[in-house]
C-alpha cells in the first residue's frame, strides 16, 4: 500500500506546474553554468600562470596574514564579510590600539613607520626578484606578506587573531575559516600538473566533474525543493481534501512520509538526468583504456546533492503543515541567502563545515576534498539525519491536526472570512 | 453483530462555548436523521464521530470500539464533509483509486470495486473526466462514492443535498437508501423533506441539546390533532403568523390557504388535518416539544 | 471614491498588514548581516539592489491571495466593483508601502554615513521593486499558485547573483553598483507592464 502510495504521489507531482518549473529551471541553471565545459587539458611547461592556491603552510599563513592585518591597520579600516557582504569596520581607539599590540606581539614592528616600511619593503623586494621566485610568492593584496617574529607559535597566531576577529565584531580575514584562504599562492607547473594528474587518476575525471556538478546544483538544490513542499502541502486545503483523507484509515506517517519520498525521487529524477550530460561529455573525451568511473555522477548525486533535497524538502513541509502558509518559503530563503552568501569564501572546495549548501567550484583540489572529506560527510549526515526528524515532526503535527488537536492557521488568521471582501 | 454507535453524556466546548451539551444517543442500523438549524451542532456531533475533532467529555462506541481508536474506527467510517472537493486536476477514477490506496485497499480490490461504486452513483461514463469539471451534483455523487469505497460500516454524510436541484435530491435520497440497507448511515440536514422521505430515526438537535430522538411517526404525532388549515384573506395573514406556528402558505388569487399549529381549534373555518413531519418539526422548534 | 477608499483600507488592515511586517522584518534585519555604515557609492548600492530590494517580491506578489478560494473569487467578480480595480487599489497601496520603506531605509544610510545618489538610488532601487514583484504577479496570474508567484522572481533574481549580466543584459538587476542606471528604466518599464498585464489576465479568469 505504501508503495503504491509513492507512486500516486510521483505521478501527482509530475502534473504540477511548480515541478515543471523546477525542471525547467534545473536545465537552464545547468546549462548556463555548465553547458559550455571544457574538459581538463593536461598543463604545458612554461606558462605564465597556472592559477592559484591557498597554501596550508603555517607559516605562509601567517605571513599572508599578517601582512592583510598591518596593512589595514595602518588604513585603520578593515573589510569583513560577515554573511558575504561588504562591511566596513573601523574600530574605536581602544580597539585599535589593542590590535597594535597585537601586531606588536606577533611581528615585532611596533610604530607604524616601522610597518609601513616593512609592507613596502617586502614589495619593493619582490618586484626585484626574478620571474622564477615569484611564482612561489604569496599574493597579498594591498599589502605584502610580513614575516612573523620568530617565537611566535602558529597555535598563538590563531588565539591572537581570533581575538582580532572578535573586535571586528566577526566575518574578518581573521577568523579562522578564512586564515586559509589568506596565502593565496601562484601555482607552479608542478604543482598544476599534479592537480591534473589526481583528476585523471583518484578522480577517474568524473569524480571531480561530479564535484563542480554538485556545487553548481546544490546552489538551485537548496532552494528549490521548498517550493514543491509548499505546494503540495497546501494543496489539500486549497481542493478542500483535508478531511476525506483525514478520516480514512491510513496511517499519519504513510500519508506525510509518502509524500516525502515521492517528492525526493521527484527532484532527484532530473538530478540524475541532467548529470547524463556531463557523463557524456567525460565519456567523450576520455581516451579508450581509460578507468573512468561510470558511476560517480550517481554517488555524487546521492551523497551530495540529496541530503540538500531532503532538508529543503523538510523544512518546506514542516512549516506548511504547521502554519497553512507559505512560511517555509521564507524561512528557506533567509537560510538559502545567509549560506549562499557566507558559503562564498570557500568556494574552491575542501572547508566544508556546517554549509547547506557545500562549495567545490572546480574540477581540480582533490587533495583539498580529500582532507575535507570527513568533514563534508558529517555536513551531509547532520542534514540528512536533521530532515528525517523534521519529517517526524510534521507525522506528528499532522496526527494531530487530523484529529482536529491543533489548528494554528485558524488562530493566526482568525478573521480570514472578513479579509477576503477587502 | 450489527452495526452500532453508542454515545453517552458526550459534551464538546469550543472554548468557553459549549457546542454540544450532554447527548446521549444510541443509532441502530438503517438510516439516521439528524435535523437542526444551521449551527445546532450537527456537523460537530459528525466530526466528532469521524474522529476529525476530539471529543471533549463523555463516551462513544463504535460498534463497541472506543472512539479513541481512531485507526480502527477510521477503518469502520466513512465521511462525507459539506464542503469538499478532490485534487482538481485527478479524473474522478484517479481521485476514487487515490482515496483507496488511502483506505488500505488493494489494487485488485481497487479495481472491482470502482467502477461498480462508480456505476452505482451514475458516474461511470464520467469516469475520464477531470474532478474540476463536475457539476455540483456529480462532486456530490463522487464524494458518496468515495466515502462507502471501503465497505464502512458507517457512513456520516454531512448536509449532503444542499445546492442539489430537486431531481439530483430526490436520486441522492434513494441511494442513500439503499446504501443504508446493509449500514448505518448518519445523514444530518436541515431540510426537512429529506429525513421525511427516507430515515426510519431521527434526532432533532438545537444549540447542542437534542429536542427530540426516536421514529419519524413519533415526531409526527407529536403534532397531531394540533395541525389545521385554513382559507383567509390576505390580510389576516399577520395576525395569523403573530399568534400560530404557520408551517405553508399557499396563495389562492386574493386568498390564501395557510397551514398551522394550535393546541386547539382556533376558529371555525380551520379544519384539522393530518399531520407531516414539517409540522412536527416546527412544533418541535418553537418551544412548544420541550417535554421531550 | 469613497467605496474605493473602503477597499483600501480593507486591504491594508486585512491583507497588507501582515506582508509589510514581513518586509520590515527584513528591513530591521539587515544591520546583522551586512554593513550598513560609511559605505561608498558602489557598496550602498549593493545593499539596496541585493538586499532591500527583496521587500518587493514580499509585497506586491500577493495581492490575489484574499481570493484565492475560486467560490470566494466568483463571489468577488460578481460584485459591482470592478475586480481589476480592487487588484489595482492593493498594487498601489504595496507600491505606496514599498516607497515609504525604501524612503526610511535610504534617510537610515545617510544618517550612517553612507554615500549616495538619494533620487537615483531610490528610483533605481524602486524599479527593481517593481520588476521583482510585477514577475511575480505575472507569474501568480498564469499559475493561479502563489509559490510560483514567489519562485519566479526568486529564480530570476538567483540567476543574477550566479553572474548573470551576460545573460540578463538590460534586465541586469544589479547595474547600479556598477554605475550604470539605464537597465533600471527597462526594468521599470517592464515591471510596470508585468503588473498591468498580470492583474488583467487574473480579473479576466
Amino acid at each position: 500500500m505504501f508503495a503504491q502510495l509513492i507512486l500516486k504521489e510521483c505521478r501527482q507531482t509530475a502534473k504540477s506546474i511548480i515541478y515543471w518549473l523546477i525542471v525547467l529551471i534545473l536545465v537552464i541553471f545547468f546549462s548556463s553554468q555548465l553547458g559550455n565545459m571544457d574538459i581538463a587539458k593536461k598543463p604545458k611547461p612554461g606558462l605564465e600562470s597556472y592559477g592559484r592556491y591557498y597554501s596550508s603552510n603555517e607559516q605562509d599563513i601567517m605571513k599572508a596574514t599578517l601582512g592583510y592585518l598591518v596593512s589595514e591597520y595602518t588604513n585603520g579600516k578593515y573589510v569583513t564579510y560577515p554573511i558575504g557582504f561588504y562591511k566596513m569596520v573601523t574600530p574605536d581607539k581602544e580597539e585599535q590600539k589593542r590590535i597594535g599590540e597585537i601586531i606588536s606581539e606577533t611581528t615585532g614592528l611596533d610604530t607604524k613607520e616601522e610597518m609601513e616600511k616593512a609592507l613596502n619593503a617586502e614589495t619593493e623586494d619582490s618586484d626585484a626578484e626574478a620571474s622564477d621566485k615569484k611564482k612561489n610568492h604569496i599574493i597579498v593584496l594591498g599589502g605584502a606578506p610580513i614575516a612573523p617574529s620568530k617565537t611566535l607559535t602558529y597555535d598563538r597566531f590563531g588565539e591572537l587573531m581570533r581575538e582580532v576577529d572578535h573586535l571586528l565584531g566577526g566575518g574578518s580575514q581573521y577568523n579562522k575559516k578564512h586564515l586559509k584562504t589568506n596565502a593565496a599562492t601562484p601555482k607552479t607547473y608542478e604543482q598544476a600538473l599534479q592537480e591534473y594528474e589526481d583528476l585523471m587518476e583518484k578522480d577517474h575525471l568524473t569524480g571531480g566533474y561530479a564535484r563542480l556538478y554538485s556545487d553548481y546544483m546544490g546552489i538551485m538544490l537548496g532552494i528549490l525543493p521548498v517550493f514543491l513542499a509548499v505546494t503540495r502541502g497546501m494543496r489539500d486545503r486549497r481542493s478542500q481534501m483535508r478531511e476525506l483523507i483525514a478520516s480514512r484509515r491510513a496511517s499519519s506517517a504513510s500519508v506525510i512520509v509518502s509524500r516525502y519520498i515521492s517528492m525526493l525521487i521527484m527532484l532527484m529524477l532530473p538530478v540524475l538526468l541532467i548529470s547524463c550530460i556531463p557523463l557524456m561529455e567525460c565519456i567523450q573525451y576520455a581516451a579508450s583504456g581509460f578507468h573512468l568511473d561510470y558511476l560517480a555522477f550517481v554517488k555524487y548525486s546521492f551523497g551530495w546533492l540529496l541530503p540538500t533535497i531532503m532538508i529543503a524538502t523538510a523544512v518546506g513541509m514542516v512549516l506548511t503543515e504547521l502554519t497553512d502558509t507559505a512560511l517555509g518559503v521564507l524561512v528557506q530563503l533567509a537560510w538559502w541567502f545567509l549560506a549562499i552568501f557566507s558559503s562564498m569564501s570557500s568556494m574552491s572546495g575542501g572547508m566544508y563545515g556546517l554549509d547547506l549548501v557545500p562549495r567545490h567550484n572546480t574540477e581540480y583540489n582533490y587533495a583539498g576534498f580529500h582532507a575535507g572529506f570527513t568533514q563534508l560527510a558529517a555536513n551531509r549526515v547532520l542534514y540528512a539525519v536533521i530532515s528525517v526528524l523534521l519529517i517526524a515532526v510534521t507525522v506528528w503535527i499532522y496526527s494531530l491536526k487530523r484529529k482536529g488537536r491543533l489548528d494554528i492557521r485558524g488562530k493566526l488568521l482568525g478573521n480570514r472570512k472578513r479579509k477576503s471582501q477587502a | 453483530m450489527s452495526a452500532k454507535i453508542k454515545i453517552e453524556h458526550l459534551n464538546q466546548y469550543y472554548g468557553k462555548k459549549q457546542a454540544l451539551k450532554d447527548v446521549n444517543l444510541t443509532i441502530h442500523q438503517g438510516m439516521f436523521g439528524l435535523l437542526g438549524r444551521n449551527g445546532a451542532g450537527k456537523t460537530t456531533l459528525m466530526k466528532v464521530l469521524a474522529t476529525l475533532l476530539p471529543k471533549s467529555e463523555g463516551k462513544i462506541t463504535i460498534c463497541g470500539v472506543p472512539l479513541e481508536n481512531s485507526a480502527k474506527i477510521r477503518r469502520m467510517t466513512g465521511y462525507l464533509p459539506q464542503d469538499f472537493s478532490m485534487y482538481p486536476n485527478m479524473t474522478v477514477y484517479e481521485a476514487m483509486d487515490y482515496l483507496g490506496v488511502l483506505s488500505g485497499m488493494s489494487k485488485a480490490l481497487r479495481k472491482k470495486s470502482i467502477p461498480k461504486l462508480l456505476e452505482k452513483v451514475n458516474l461511470l461514463d464520467h469516469q475520464k473526466t477531470k474532478v474540476k469539471a463536475l457539476s455540483g451534483g456529480m462532486k456530490r455523487r463522487l464524494g458518496i462514492a468515495q466515502a462507502i469505497l471501503h465497505n464502512p460500516r458507517i457512513l456520516i454524510v454531512d448536509e449532503p443535498t444542499a445546492g442539489l436541484d430537486p431531481e439530483e435530491r430526490v436520486r441522492f435520497r434513494n441511494l442513500l437508501c439503499e446504501i443504508a440497507e446493509e449500514r448505518i448511515v448518519i445523514l444530518s440536514t436541515h431540510i426537512v423533506g429529506d429525513i421525511e422521505a427516507t430515515c426510519e430515526q431521527i434526532a432533532v438537535l438545537n444549540e447542542g441539546e437534542f429536542l427530540y430522538q426516536g421514529t419519524v411517526s413519533g415526531l409526527i404525532e407529536m403534532a397531531d390533532g394540533k395541525v389545521y388549515t385554513a382559507q383567509i384573506s390576505k390580510q389576516e395573514l399577520p395576525r395569523i403568523k403573530e399568534k400560530y406556528i404557520v408551517t405553508s402558505i399557499l396563495a389562492l388569487g386574493n386568498n390564501v390557504m395557510v397551514r398551522f399549529i394550535a393546541d386547539q381549534k382556533p376558529f371555525a373555518s380551520a379544519k384539522i388535518c393530518e399531520a407531516g413531519v414539517e409540522d412536527a418539526y416546527m412544533y418541535l422548534m418553537n418551544g412548544e416539544g420541550s417535554e421531550v | 471614491m469613497a467605496n474605493y477608499w473602503e477597499i483600501g483600507k480593507e486591504n491594508l488592515r486585512h491583507n497588507l498588514l501582515i506582508h509589510a511586517g514581513i518586509a520590515l522584518l527584513l528591513l530591521c534585519f539587515s544591520p546583522l548581516v551586512l554593513g550598513v555604515k560609511n559605505l561608498g557609492l558602489s557598496e550602498t548600492a549593493k545593499v539596496l539592489e541585493i538586499y532591500v530590494a527583496l521587500i518587493g517580491i514580499v509585497l506586491i506578489t500577493p495581492v490575489f491571495l484574499p481570493e484565492q478560494n475560486r467560490d470566494l473569487r466568483d463571489l468577488i467578480h460578481s460584485k459591482y466593483t470592478k475586480v481589476a480595480s480592487i487588484y489595482s487599489i492593493r498594487v498601489i497601496e504595496s507600491i505606496l508601502v514599498l516607497m515609504l520603506f525604501l524612503g526610511i531605509y535610504l534617510w537610515f544610510l545617510h544618517r550612517n554615513g553612507c554615500e549616495m545618489d538619494a533620487a537615483m538610488y531610490f528610483a533605481g532601487t524602486l524599479a527593481e521593486m517593481l520588476f521583482l514583484g510585477g514577475l511575480g504577479i505575472i507569474s501568480y496570474s498564469l499559475t493561479d499558485n502563489l509559490v510560483a508567484g514567489y519562485m519566479i522572481p526568486i529564480f530570476y533574481y538567483i540567476t543574477a547573483i550566479g553572474g548573470g549580466k551576460k545573460f540578463l543584459k538590460s534586465f541586469y538587476p544589479f547595474s547600479m553598483s556598477q554605475g550604470s542606471y539605464s537597465e533600471k528604466y527597462w526594468l521599470l518599464a517592464a515591471g510596470i507592464v508585468l503588473i498591468i498585464l498580470g492583474i488583467r489576465i487574473r480579473s479576466r479568469k
